[in-house]
This record gives structure tokens, sequence and C-alpha cells, in this order.
């Protein structure tokens, strides 16, 4: 332990004393976090949304009506189509509604979203959401006023008539509670703006970007230097020294972790859901950062080599943590790799503690998984960190 | 008793023959040196005895225990290295360099202390100690390295072209230092400089594409080349070689 505090604290002395470095790191998670926020902080407009309205009918019409109505999409209506429409002519969405008759309840439309379109997709998708409950419900309103005067006569018919005009005229009103709703209900329990929904996600690339750099090249560095050869001669074991870098490294990203988080509060008012979870899950993160980072740096014999796979392993962060895509429906292939890569654990339990108050059970799943990948990264480095430097 | 004994040791990478076989003891409080032309595998041999480097095949002994996996760290303890380039954190004084180095040796505390402040002012660094080693010049940093590599008093200490690119008076200082040196601990050294050879080893091995082609005190070995320095022993082996 001893050996391991003294890597650790030398480490850190040194980084401290490289002042540029230090300003180039702490700097990164106040000017991402603004300028990816000031990317991602808007109310989308004028997203292109083709609906192909193949019914005509009265509700298919007056959903399309709905759609035109709403803020923020600009409606192309088309006789017929089907999803291949997205992507082309830069449609964001395309909205079929292709079960007939609509007029009966339980009709349902189908709605094919970019699956790249990030926060217009998102837009696009709830704007149509609200489109369609509110079809619906007047749809369901209008059936149930149907059944209401229906049964109204029937009852009568079968009464003397003496009898039946003393009854009252049974009114909409007390059927209210047996109204049918489509069930479009808000996830969450909190005014959720779409900044939100990238916002934990920025955190956690941000983490992985400042610290898979500064940990990947933290070894390969001395060896270049040739200190490590120096290092290599010591009874310093490789534990200690994968060990103590990754106590300094920890140290470095909890900073980066922390500056960016209050920069995203206080910048841009970020919900954010229990602060005891979401420290564990930061501690968590950083660990398997900055291990990951290790391992990079164990196995790569330049810094060139080093920054070139941190951020090869940054990318595929990026690619798999489902903050580009939403990725349910995506390629199996690309779920495989999203499953064996720690990236989408870290970004899924940092929105399941902002967006959605979660509790410990909800994410402990999570946590486990990359528990098991800091371990396993951590255990990868000291068994590839080779002594010496040829 | 030797102290440190090799057998036939070779390291090849790939089809390049580093170290071709060779074979040497070196005794107590000797300064051995290591000769040749560039390639000729001296820094390979000495990064095998140092542990850097695991040897293709061949028998290591310290002190009449076999170099191994298992008890490497525990040789660790008992060698000093000074390696050729930068081996000291730029970043951190001298004094930070010499406390962190001493860190894995477990030394006392008040022990720890004093043979720092011992091995300043033995080497004239004292008044340096607060200074960043990456604003030393080239005669302080090696003076530093020699420092960090004697904190733990090894038996062995390994220079690896410790003069290399130093001005005169800076080198001077080294070798009076190495000769002090030479009361306490064994010295195994590479150069290329065949003065510093001359004058300062016991003995020495010249190697030539990973073989020793002699092995003498330096004296003796111009005298049966029958050369009027070690310089013209090298030429004449390289030239043997071609």
């Amino acid at each position: 332990m001893k050996n391991i505090v003294a890597v650790a604290k030398y480490q850190l002395v040194r980084m401290a004393r490289d002042w540029r470095l230090m300003v180039m790191i702490l700097s990164q998670p106040i000017v991402i976090a603004v300028v990816v926020g000031f990317m991602a902080y808007q109310e989308p407009d004028g997203m292109k949304i083709a609906v192909a309205n193949t019914i005509q009918s009265k509700y298919s019409q007056k959903l399309v009506d709905e759609l035109r109505e709403s803020d923020g999409l600009n409606l192309t209506e088309l006789k017929e189509g089907g999803k291949e429409l997205v992507l082309k002519n830069g449609y964001r969405a395309v909205v079929i509604i292709d079960v007939s008759p609509f007029e009966n309840s339980g009709g349902s439309v189908k709605v094919y979203s970019d699956p790249v379109g990030g926060i217009a997709s998102l837009a696009a998708k709830e704007a149509i959401s609200k489109a369609v409950s509110t079809v619906a419900r007047d749809m369901a309103k209008e059936q149930l006023e149907v059944d209401v005067n229906s049964f109204d006569a029937k009852m009568r018919q079968n009464l003397p008539s003496n009898i039946a005009a003393m009854l009252p005229q049974v009114e909409l009103d007390d059927f209210k509670q047996t109204e049918l709703s489509l069930g479009f209900y808000d996830a969450t329990d909190f005014d959720l703006q779409h900044f939100d929904y990238y916002a934990s996600a920025i955190m956690v690339l941000l983490v992985f970007l400042v610290v898979l750099n500064t940990a990947g090249i933290s070894i390969t560095s001395d060896r270049e230097k040739g200190t490590f050869e120096r290092l290599s001669v010591t009874p310093f074991t490789k534990t200690d020294i994968i060990m103590g870098n990754a106590l300094s490294q920890f140290v470095i990203g909890l900073s980066v972790i922390i500056i960016g988080m209050l920069t995203l509060k206080l910048v841009f008012a970020i919900s954010i859901g229990s602060f005891w979870l979401l420290s564990l899950l930061s501690v968590i993160c950083v660990a398997c950062a900055v291990n990951l980072g290790l391992l990079i740096s164990a196995i790569t014999k330049t810094v060139v080599e080093s920054v070139e796979l941190a951020m090869y392993a940054f990318f595929m962060a990026v690619l798999t943590c489902g903050i580009i895509t939403p990725s349910e429906t995506a390629h199996g292939a690309y779920l495989f790799l999203k499953k064996y890569l720690p990236f989408s654990y870290a970004v899924t339990a940092s929105r399941e503690i902002n967006m959605m108050n979660a509790n410990w059970q909800d994410i402990a799943s999570d946590i486990y998984v990359l528990i098991v990948f800091t371990v396993i990264f951590m255990i990868s480095a000291i068994w590839a960190l080779r002594r010496g430097t040829k | 008793m030797p102290v440190l004994e090799i057998k036939k040791i070779k390291k090849f990478f790939g089809k390049l023959k580093a170290v071709n076989g060779i074979s040497f003891a070196v005794d107590e409080n000797e300064i051995f040196g290591l000769l040749g032309p560039n390639g000729s595998g001296k820094t390979t041999t000495q990064r095998i005895l140092t542990t850097l480097l695991a040897p293709t095949s061949g028998e290591i002994y310290y002190d009449n225990k076999q170099l191994s996996d298992e008890n490497a760290n525990d040789i660790r303890h008992r060698i000093g290295y000074v390696p050729q380039g930068e081996c000291l954190f730029g970043d951190l004084t001298i004094e930070e360099n010499l406390r962190f180095f001493a860190a894995p040796y477990n030394l006392d505390k008040n022990h720890e202390k004093n043979k720092i402040n011992e091995l300043l002012e033995r080497l004239e660094l004292g008044d340096r100690r607060k200074h960043l080693v990456k604003n030393l010049s080239g005669g302080l940093n090696k003076r530093a390295s020699i420092a960090a590599a004697l904190l733990h008093e090894p038996k062995i200490l390994f220079l690896d072209e410790v003069t290399m690119g130093l001005d005169p008076n800076s080198r001077y200082h080294i070798w009076g230092l190495i000769r002090e040196l030479k009361n306490t601990t064994t010295i195994i050294m590479t150069t290329h400089y065949m003065d510093e050879a001359e004058d300062l080893c016991d003995r020495i091995a010249i190697l030539s594409k990973g073989k020793i082609m002699d092995i003498d005190n330096p004296h003796k070995i111009i005298k049966r080349y029958h050369a009027k320095d070690l310089n013209e022993v090298i030429g004449r082996v390289i030239e043997r070689e071609k």
C-alpha cells in the first residue's frame, strides 16, 4: 500500500506541476459541457415529417390536422408511402396511418423515425405522440357518446312510457370515469427538457474523453522518456505501478466529473436525481475509465499509439453509449457490441438517476456490470504491463 | 566468490542474435566494463542483468542464487541502475525523486532522510535539492540519477554509458565518484570512452556481435594486442570481425 501511495502521490505532484496540462484537463469539462450544451440545448423547429394517410377517413384526417397544428413540425401529406421515406428527402419521421377502419377504437398509427435524428427525432416523436393522443381521446369520447345514447334509448324502449318519462336523461358526464385513452404516459416525474436526455451521457463521455487520454499516456510517456525503465529496476511491483497510477488518475477523473456536473447544473440547470447514487456512479465510471486507460497504456508502446487507441476507445464509447441513436432497434451486431462494452451501462444508469429519479434497485445491475468491467480492466492492465522499454 | 556469474546467456530478437552465449563472473568490489561497438550486445546484456529483459537461454547467478521470475524482485533490492538516458522525473525536485525512488525499499524514515542528505552532500547536490530535475544540467542530472541508484546501498551498481555527453569536468567528477564507490560496491559499466575504461575498470569484456572477444584487465589486453590503447584494440576487433 505504501508503494501504491508513493506512486500515486508523486504522479499527482508531477501532473500538478505541468500547469498547461492541468489547465487543459480541468477546462475541458467546462468548455465541452458549454459547447455541447449550447449545441443540444434547443427546441427543434421546422422538422420535416411525412404522413402517409392511406385511409382518408374522418379520424385519420383529424390526426393529420392535429399534426399540422403541432409546434415545430413541417408536415407533408402523402397518399401512400412507407418507412423508406425516412432518410429520403430529409424527413425526420414518417407517420403511417394504415389500419382500417380508423374510426374504431384500437386503431393504430406507426411512426418510423430517423435513427440518427437526435433531438429532432425525439421532438418529432413527442409531437406525434401528443397529436395521436388527442385524436384517440376524441375518438374514444365520441364512441362513448354513441354508446350512451344507444343505452339510454334501449332502456326507455323496454319500460312503460310513464315510467320512462320519469327517468332522468343519462348524461355523458356520468360515464366519464370509463373514458378511454391510448396510454401515452410521461415516464418521468420531472419537467424534462430535451437537453436532460443528453446531459448525463455527456458527463459520462467527458470522463472517458479526459481520463482515457491522461491514463492512456501515463505509462507510455514514462516509457518514452526512459523513466519507466529506471522504475522497472526497483522493487515496485506491476500492481504497485498500475494501482498507484490508477489512484492519481482517479483524482483527476473525479475532479473532471465534479466540475462538469456543476457546470451543467449551474449553467443549464439540468435535473439531477439522487445525489448519493450519482456520486457512486461517478466514482465507478471514473474508476472504469481510469483502468481502461491504464490497460491502453500497458499494451501500447508509444504515446502516439496510446492516444490513437484512447481515441478509438472514446469513439466506441460515443457510438455504443446510446447518445446518438435510440439503439433498441439497431442491428444485432451493434447490440452485441453494446452489451460487451461498459459505456452504455454507465450512460443508462446516469440517465436513470438523473431523469427517472431511480433508486438503488433500478441501477444496481448497471453498477455491478461496471464494477466487473473495472476489475477486468485493472487485472488485464497489471497482467499486460511489461517492464523495460523495448 | 563472484557476486555475479552468468553462464551461456543468449538473447535473440527474431533472427537477430543480440547476445550469443556469453559467460563471465564479476567479483565483489570489482569494476567490470562491457566494451564494444554499437550493436555488440553491451546494453542488451546489461538489460538482462538488471531484470529488464528475460534471456532466451542461459543462467544468471547473484550470490550463487539463480535469477528467476520468482526472485527477480529480491534481486532488484540488491542492484542499482543508472541508465544511459533520462531516468528521473523531470517535474519532481531532486529531493522528491530521491524520496520516490527510496519508497519501495522500505527504509526506516530517519534512515531514509539521513541517506538522502548524505547522498546529496556526497554528490554536491545539497544546494540544488529543491530544484526541478528538468532544469538541471546534464552533469547534475547524472549525479542525481546516481544518488537515486545508491539510496538502498546496492551490492551491485549498473552504469550504462554514464558519462555520455558530459563535459570533461562532469566526467572527472563522476570518475572520482565511481572510484570512491568501488570500496563498497561492485560496479558493472558500459562505456564508449576507452580512456574511462582504461582508467576505471579492473577488468573489461570486449563484445562484438553478441560474443565476448576478450576478457581481462584493460592494460593486459592492450599489451597482448601490442596496441597503444584500448581504442586500437577495439578497432582491431571490429576489423577482425568484418
